[in-house]
Formats: structure tokens, C-alpha cells, sequence
């Protein structure tokens, strides 16, 4: 398959983005007026409470373990790291003996993070040393 | 821009929405049929022949169950993150070449919606994009499953970016290039000619990371129903909770295509018989995905995080090392 | 197919990363003796960091000798820029360190100095400073900046006291905000003139006469937020008092004296240009910001009841009264700036390792914070020699004459009324002698007052040796700063003139 040389190849992405947030929207709408239209309705109250069973219900107030921050800052570092790499595997015939280097030495202080975090449990799950 | 373009991006858009919101509909129906023989049961049966218009009662229901948004939800978000998942979905296969280029009437199609340079990229990035489906659902429902279920896909999707990022490291070495049409083209010379040969270990993680992306079974933490009921989508039910399984379904389509085309040599050369085992190697896949479900329990979160971190991470190192060691003598 | 790049590696000036690299490589090499064998005591480290920050001084010193042979030397595809300025305030970052990192030995044990990481993101820190001046490239910059800026708020939490986490909180949101500020500032100079480093803007914006002078104006706007932050000057200066009174006493005086160099030295690459292409809006800018700076915090440190926030205030002060070099502009003023800050540094840092000296773990009853005026009152009678000390760098803050700072003070009015500022002369004169009387107070406090009983257990709660030597160097830096003065404004002129600012 041969690429196809057209001016604005992004085109295609802004139209898929528009059409599917916009159908997929529209879906929504039509099932509510088709449910308001057809549904069996109940009054119930109890039916609009958080699904749980037992305790009185009250307001969530959305906090998680830290644990999860922890992750989220793993993440960060080393899909950062990703990002830098993914232009030189790309270039990496080009990039000849100094890219290659160049990029050793990178993972090299990667590995001396990853395996600083791995000694001081970051890489555990709710096991922090 | 010609209105040609315009009207050819447009169709293979309506085409590409139309096919694969009905596949999502099907791999319902594939997904409990290929369970129930792998059970000893029949599936489903009584609708149509063989239960095949069983889709279509599903949707139906769907379509006329009572719309409830339950109460302390943030209400707009809580509307939206449905919507998210599903688009997002399908705007990964914007990069993605379904099929090689044909001639129809004298006018040569190209079926893939945008020939961008930097595909693969694009698609991991939209694909990570949809993490905000079941996050904002998650956080936007008051409900601790949901929440618990939104920080673990937030979790999951994150750690699993990581291998996926450095699996594809390996091959796009090799190809030097991000299109999926120059990874196809590379592979152009049959069977032999298949990355998965000279990068299985890169193969074999990007199939593991795979799952997580999707979040299917053994990685199905995010709604795992014996501990958070149904996650981010208890709260959620009719259409809007359709919406994230049509994403789940679109979502695995396209990751069979992607892991089709960079490691098992795609469509080839571009025949009619490329095609053709382009599509044999995408269903192998998504039939992976579910006969995976009937034979696998699912994980532990820490056994997740302890396969991604300690296990997945080295060993996708090491093999973006090695592979430029290969490559430098 | 594009040709294979070839990169000579002589072409690199690898050279050109020694003195960071260095730094870095000790900051990896106490990671990895943590992880060979933890729980080691806190010495090993600091002498570690002291031993590492010896070496990155001798490169500097040697670049120095380069430098003033060959003239600016460039490395790493022109991204590395070791010129003068970059030398000389990688010379007072580095000494001021290792000022600092001895009084991590207090005799009291805290419980941040448990941590081998505090050392590892301590030298961390300094390589990201040192990258920070020793470029003129806007991302490299920015990359220093946050290295330096992420390790900070690290170090300062590490304290681990409600008010140092408060304080870590604050300096990190408002840090972001100006790194934010920072971001779009060099967006908006990149946007109108296609390049990052700071040179090549300058002489392509001179080139088109600054025809998009909207938009320089608006990214100099951020520039002043973001520089305004870090430099802390009015309005950009909530932060400090809050941040120096949560974190230690020690990290405190080192926050006044080595961040504020680097940013006056990015401030200097930066502004100076603008300043001397007669860009009017940011003259009126700076000067409203130094007269504001330099006035409005003398009266808050007036009103201060304790005096780690006096010092807060009055180093806010301080870097007002020196951020008018910049505003200023000449080889004069700029040669001022490095001179006033080596000397600032030795008497600000021995003042705030006064207050580390008696720092106390827990306030006793009717204190409401932990250094007030009242604690010190009558130290003459119970600890002369300490009361001395304190005296002697209060008496270098005011710039009473012989003492350290007088001579810097009077070097700046000097190059102020030289280049035509007189009345900017006469602010920095009288805000000088405002200065002396919250210095003084503290003064009147230990020589005149009676001891009140309670405190004088803690005058030398936390001394140890190494914390005296610290004292004593800074103590002798401010006594015979007199006979240092002339040599070393001879250095630095030489350095200053040939670096072309």
C-alpha cells in the first residue's frame, strides 16, 4: 500500500472527532427521548440512591489512597522517558554510533532510577518502605 | 482540498462507524457464545436463528430502559464519559489501514481515514485518551465502587502505556518509521518477512499490554463484579452504560488490528488473499481476547502491578538494548 | 534516505558539563551507597556532598582560568554557555553550599537529615541551578529551573513539621504558577522570533526593529511574574515569609542567598538586552518594582515579631535593592550585583545558622513562634560571644561600615549615581537606613534587655561543631570582607566586562 499525498492529512481526524463525538451524543439523546417515551417509569425514591447496600447513604467525598499518586508519578517519569526515546528509535539508523550512545547512557541513569525505586518498594502495592 | 477528499474521508468515516458499531454489537454475541461452548452450555438461543438477533433485543432494551441519573452525580460529566470512552474508541482507527488500497469505478480508494505520519503513535495516544471514560464515570458517579474502579483503570492504563510504549520501541527501530502503512510495507515480503520473528519478546508484551489497554479479563480489575460490582458503570445504566461496552468492543477490534499489522505482517502485500488473512489474524485475536476470559481467572491488583513494574518494565528494557545492540554490528 | 548524521565528539565540549555533572554523579553515587547499605550515619553523607562539591568547584576554577585565556566557551550544540556570569555565580551557588550542607551536623537529630535522599536531592538541586545560569537556551533553562525548584519544595517538606509541609504547599503551587508564567513567557519570544536562545532573540528582534513589540511586552510581563516569583519582589513575594519561617533555619538562609543568584543571573541574560534597546515600559516596570520591593518590605520587616520572618522580609529586601543592577544595567551595577551577593551570602547565611544554633524542638509555654525578639533578649549576659556574632551580622545587614555589606551597598549607590539614577540612588540609601532599625532592634534586644528565664537553655541547644566552624567562616567573611573587597572586585569586573555584560 502506497501513501496517498494529500494536503491536510489531519483532516480525516478532525472529521472522525466531530462525527463520532456527534453521533455517539446524539445516540444518547435519541435513548433518553425514546426511553422517556417508552420506559416503564417508577417513582420510587430509594431507586435514585447511590447503589450500596446497608449504610445510610451519604455524599462521596472522592478521595483515594495515595498509593494510586504514587503510580501516577511512576507513570511520569518513565512514559516521559518513552517519549524521548520513540524520536530516536525512529532516527535510529540515522542517529548512527553517537544516538546509539547517547541513548545507552540514558537508559543507564533510567535503570539506576528504576531500580532506586524498586529498592525502596515505590514499585509495591501498598508496601512503601 | 478537492471535494473528492472530502466526500471519501466522510464515507469511509460513515462506513468505518457503521461496521464496527455493529461488530461491537456482534462481539457481544461472539463474546457469549464463544463462553458458552467453551462451558458446555448453547448461549444464547431463542431470538433468531441460533440467538443471532439477540443483539438486537439487547439493543432495544437498552434503548427503552428508563434513563436514571442517580442522585449526588455531577451531572454533566457524569453524561459525558460515556460518550468519551465510546468516540475516543473510534477515533484510534483514524490511523489504522483496514484493507489495501483498491480500485472502484476508476477512482482508487485509500481505507484508512487519515494517512498520518506518526500513526502508531496517534492511535496509542487516543487509545490513552479513552482512559477518561471510565475515570471521569468513576469519579463523577459518589460511589465508591465506581471510584475505586476509576483510580485502578486510572492505575492500570497508566503502568500498561509504559509496556506498550516500550514494546513498540523495538520494531519502530527497525522500521524507522511510525506509519502503520510503512510497518505494513516492511512486512511486505511474506511470512518470513514478519517482525514477530525477529521481536517475539516485543510481540509477546505488546499482546500482554494489550489486555490492560482493554481492560479485559485476566486484567478486568476495573470492574471486577465480586468486589466493585460493576466499577465505574454501577451507576450507570440504559444507553450510556452501552456506550462504554461499544467502546470495550471497538477498543479490542482495533488493538487485534494494530497488533495484526506490526507484528504479523498486516495485509501483505496488498492482495485480495493479504486481506483476506488480515482479517483471519484480527478475528484469531479478538477470539484470543474471549477464549483468554473462559480459561483465566482474573489477577490481583498488586500481581498486576508487580507483573507491569518488576516483570513487563526489565524485560521491555532490555529488549529495546539488545535490539540496538543487533542492529549496531 | 537522509545520510547518517556523524557527530564529532570534540565538536560536543563535553568539557562544558563537567561541573554539573559532577554534581550529579554525587548525588547518584549517595542513592547508590543508600542502596548498597542503608542506615548509615548523616556524616558519611555530608562529606560525600563536600567532597563532590570540592571537585565542582576546582571545574569551575578551571573554567575560570579558560575563560579569562579563551573567552566564552561553548558546548553541546551551543546549548551549554559558560561565560563570566555563569562561572562566577556557579562559584557563589557552589560555595554557598558548601556553607550550608556542614549544618545538616546539628547535635540535635532531625528528621530530615535520616534520609540519604536529603543529600542526593540537595546536590541534585545544585545541578539544576548550575544548569540554569550556565545557558541561555529558554528550555534549558526551564529544565534547571524545575530540577532546582522540584528538589526544593522536596527538601523544605522534609522537615517535616505541620508548618514546613505548609510551607512546602505553598512555595510548590506558587512555584508552578510561575513556571507556568515562565512557559508562556518563552512561548511568546519563541512565537516572535523562532528561537530559543536568548542571544539569537536579542539580535533578531533588533534586526526587525521590534516590530512585534505588543507581544515582547506581554512575554516580559511573564518574564516579571515568573522572575518576580523567584527573586520574590513585591507583589510576587507572599510566599517568603511563610516558606522561610516553615522550613529550617538553614534551608531558610540557603533559599535567600543561591536560587536568588541564579535567577538574578537568567533575570540578567534576559532583561538586560531589553533594558539597553531602550524598551521604556520595562524600565518604568523594573524600576516601580525595585523602589516597591526595596520600600514595602523594609516596613513589613518593621512590624515583625520574630525574627526569622524579620529575615525574610529584609532579604526580600536585600534582592529589591539588587534586582535595581539589573535595571540599571551597566558593566558597573553588574559587577555590583555578584559583589553585593558574595558578600550577602556569607552574612545572611551565618545569621539564619544563628537561629538554626537555637532552634528548639518544641515551644515552651507563651511562645508564639520560634525564633521572637523575646528569645534573644539579654543573650549578652548568658552567651556573649554568641550575642557578638549575631550582633556583627545584624551590624553587615544594616551596611555599617566596616562589616561585609557596607561595601557592596556602597558599590551599587555608586554605580546608580554614576549612570544617572540619582533619585533610584537616594531610595537605596534611605531604605538603608530604614533597614538598620528593625537590624538594630534585635540589638537593643540582646545587649540592653534582661535574660527572661526559659530561653537561655536554648541559645546553643542545636550548636555542634561543625555548625560553629560555619559561624566562624561566615563571621570572618564579614569581618575582613574589608581587605577581600578590592581584589575580588577586581575578579569579578574582569569577569563581568569580558562576558559582555
Amino acid at each position: 500500500m502506497e501513501h496517498y499525498n494529500v494536503a491536510n492529512p489531519y483532516f480525516g481526524v478532525f472529521v472522525l472527532f466531530v462525527l463520532t463525538f456527534g453521533a455517539f451524543y446524539a445516540t444518547t439523546v435519541i435513548a433518553r427521548l425514546a426511553s422517556r417515551a417508552l420506559a416503564a417509569k417508577d417513582t420510587e425514591k430509594i431507586k435514585l440512591t447511590v447503589y450500596e447496600c446497608g449504610p445510610e447513604v451519604t455524599k462521596q467525598p472522592n478521595r483515594i489512597s495515595t498509593q494510586f499518586y504514587l503510580f501516577a508519578l511512576l507513570f511520569l517519569l518513565f512514559d516521559v522517558e518513552i517519549v524521548f526515546m520513540f524520536p530516536w528509535a525512529i532516527d535510529f539508523k540515522l542517529l548512527g554510533w553517537f544516538g546509539f550512545a547517547e541513548m545507552m547512557m540514558f537508559i543507564l541513569l533510567l535503570a539506576i532510577g528504576f531500580v532506586y525505586a524498586w529498592k525502596k518498594g515505590a514499585l509495591e502495592w501498598h508496601n512503601i518502605k | 482540498m478537492d471535494v473528492a477528499f472530502i466526500i471519501e474521508t466522510i464515507a469511509k468515516i460513515v462506513v468505518i462507524l457503521l461496521i464496527f458499531s455493529a461488530l461491537a454489537g456482534l462481539g457481544t454475541y461472539f463474546e457469549r457464545k464463544v463462553l458458552a461452548f467453551m462451558q458446555r452450555r448453547l448461549g444464547p438461543m431463542h431470538v433468531g436463528p441460533y440467538g443471532l438477533l439477540q443483539v438486537a433485543a439487547d439493543g432495544i432494551k437498552l434503548f427503552t430502559k428508563e434513563d436514571i441519573v442517580p442522585q449526588n452525580v455531577v451531572k454533566p460529566i457524569f453524561k459525558i464519559a460515556p460518550v468519551i470512552t465510546a468516540a475516543t474508541a473510534f477515533m484510534a482507527s483514524a490511523a489504522i489501514p483496514f484493507w489495501p488500497q483498491f480500485t472502484a469505478f476508476g477512482y482508487t480508494v485509500h481505507p484508512i481515514v487519515a494517512d498520518i505520519n506518526v500513526g502508531i503513535l496517534y492511535v496509542l495516544g487516543i487509545m490513552a485518551i479513552g482512559l477518561y471514560g471510565p475515570l471521569l464515570g468513576g469519579m463523577a458517579s459518589a460511589n465508591k465502587w465506581s471510584l475505586i474502579s476509576a483510580a485502578r483503570s486510572a492505575a492500570i492504563f497508566i503502568s500498561y502505556e509504559v509496556i506498550t510504549g516500550l514494546a513498540l520501541l523495538a520494531p519502530l527501530m527497525m522500521v524507522g518509521s511510525l506509519s502503520l502503512i510503512d510497518i505494513n510495507n516492511y512486512q511486505a515480503g511474506g511470512i518470513t518477512h514478519w517482525i514477530v520473528w525477529s521481536q517475539p519478546v516485543a510481540f509477546v508484551l505488546f499482546w500482554i499490554a494489550a489486555f490492560a489497554e482493554t481492560g479485559r479479563t485476566p486484567f478486568h480489575l476495573v470492574a471486577n463484579d465480586h468486589e466493585i460490582i460493576d466499577g465505574f458503570g454501577t451507576e450507570y445504566s440504559g444507553m450510556r452504560w452501552g456506550m462504554f461496552f461499544i467502546g470495550e468492543y471497538a477498543n479490542m477490534f482495533f488493538i487485534s488490528f494494530v497488533i495484526s499489522i506490526v507484528f504479523l505482517g498486516g495485509f501483505g502485500d496488498g492482495t485480495i488473499a493479504g486481506a483476506v488473512q488480515l482479517l483471519l489474524k484480527v478475528s484469531f485475536f479478538f477470539f484470543f481476547f474471549l477464549w483468554t476470559r473462559a480459561a483465566w481467572p482474573d489477577i490481583r491488583p498488586d500481581q498486576l502491578m508487580w507483573l507491569c513494574w518488576k516483570v513487563l518494565m526489565p524485560i521491555a528494557v532490555l529488549n529495546v538494548v539488545a535490539t540496538g545492540i543487533v542492529m549496531m554490528f | 534516505m537522509l545520510e547518517p548524521i556523524h557527530v564529532a565528539l570534540g565538536s560536543l565540549n563535553i568539557a562544558t558539563l563537567a561541573p554539573m555533572l559532577i554534581a550529579i554523579v554525587g548525588a547518584l553515587s549517595i542513592l547508590i551507597i543508600d542502596l548498597a547499605k542503608g542506615g548509615l550515619h548523616k556524616s558519611l553523607y555530608v562529606m560525600i556532598a563536600l567532597l563532590f562539591l570540592l571537585l565542582d568547584l576546582g571545574a569551575l576554577v578551571d573554567f575560570g582560568g579558560v575563560f579569562l585565556k579563551n573567552g566564552t566557551i561553548l558546548g553541546f550544540f551551543d546549548v551549554m554557555l559558560m561565560d563570566g556570569i555563569a562561572i562566577l555565580s556557579q562559584i557563589i551557588i557552589v560555595v554557598g553550599s558548601m556553607l550550608f550542607i556542614p549544618l545538616a551536623l546539628t547535635s540535635k537529630r532531625f528528621h530530615e537529615y535520616d534520609y540519604p535522599e536529603y543529600f542526593a536531592l540537595f546536590m541534585f538541586m545544585i545541578a539544576g541551578f548550575q544548569f540554569m545560569v550556565a545557558t541561555d537556551n529558554l528550555i534549558m533553562i526551564f529544565i534547571g529551573l524545575e530540577t532546582a525548584s522540584l528538589a526544593l519544595y522536596t527538601l523544605i517538606a522534609l522537615h517535616n513539621r505541620s508548618k514546613s509541609f505548609e510551607a512546602a504547599v505553598k512555595y510548590f503551587t506558587m512555584g508552578a504558577l510561575a513556571a507556568g508564567f515562565y512557559a508562556f513567557g518563552s512561548m511568546i519570544l519563541y512565537a516572535i522570533s523562532g528561537s530559543v536562545e536568548i542571544n539569537q532573540i536579542a539580535t533578531i528582534m533588533a534586526e526587525d526593529h521590534y516590530r512585534n513589540i505588543g507581544y515582547v511586552l506581554l512575554s516580559m510581563a511573564f518574564m516579571i511574574a515568573a522572575f518576580g516569583f523567584k527573586l520574590s519582589m513585591v507583589p510576587f513575594h507572599t510566599w517568603t515569609p511563610d516558606v522561610y519561617e516553615g522550613s529550617s533555619a538553614a534551608l531558610a538562609g540557603y533559599m535567600s542567598i543561591v536560587p536568588k543568584i541564579a535567577a538574578f543571573v537568567v533575570a540578567m541574560r534576559l532583561f538586560e538586552f531589553l533594558v539597553h534597546s531602550g524598551v521604556a515600559w520595562l524600565q518604568v516596570i523594573l524600576y516601580i518594582g525595585v523602589v516597591v520591593t526595596m520600600t514595602a518590605s523594609n516596613i513589613w520587616a518593621l512590624v515583625q515579631s520574630d525574627v526569622k520572618r524579620m529575615l525574610a522580609y529584609s532579604s526580600i529586601s536585600h534582592a529589591g535593592f539588587v534586582m535595581a543592577a539589573i535595571l540599571i544595567g551597566t558593566t558597573q551595577s553588574n559587577t555590583g550585583l555578584f559583589l553585593y551577593w558574595a558578600l550577602f551570602s556569607f552574612t545572611n547565611l551565618g545569621a539564619f545558622t544563628m537561629l538554626w544554633v537555637n532552634r528548639q524542638k518544641n515551644l515552651i509555654a507563651g511562645q508564639s513562634s520560634d525564633h521572637p525578639y523575646e528569645k534573644f533578649s539579654g543573650m549578652v549576659k548568658t552567651m556573649p560571644m554568641a550575642a557578638v556574632m549575631m550582633g556583627l551580622f545584624m551590624l553587615s545587614l544594616a551596611g555599617i561600615p566596616p562589616f561585609g555589606l557596607f561595601w557592596g551597598k556602597m558599590y551599587l549607590i555608586g554605580s546608580a549615581v554614576s549612570s544617572g539614577y540619582t533619585v533610584l540612588a537616594l531610595i537605596m540609601a534611605l531604605n538603608s537606613a530604614i533597614a538598620g532599625y528593625y537590624y538594630l532592634k534585635l540589638i537593643v534586644f540582646m545587649f540592653m534587655k534582661e535574660p527572661i528565664v526559659g530561653y537561655d537553655q536554648y541559645y546553643f541547644m542545636n550548636a555542634s561543631l561543625s555548625l560553629k566552624t560555619i559561624i566562624g567562616i561566615a563571621a570572618v567573611g564579614t569581618i575582613f570582607a574589608v581587605f577581600a573587597v578590592n581584589p575580588l572586585l577586581k575578579v569579578i569586573t574582569l569577569f563581568v566586562y569580558n562576558s559582555g555584560y
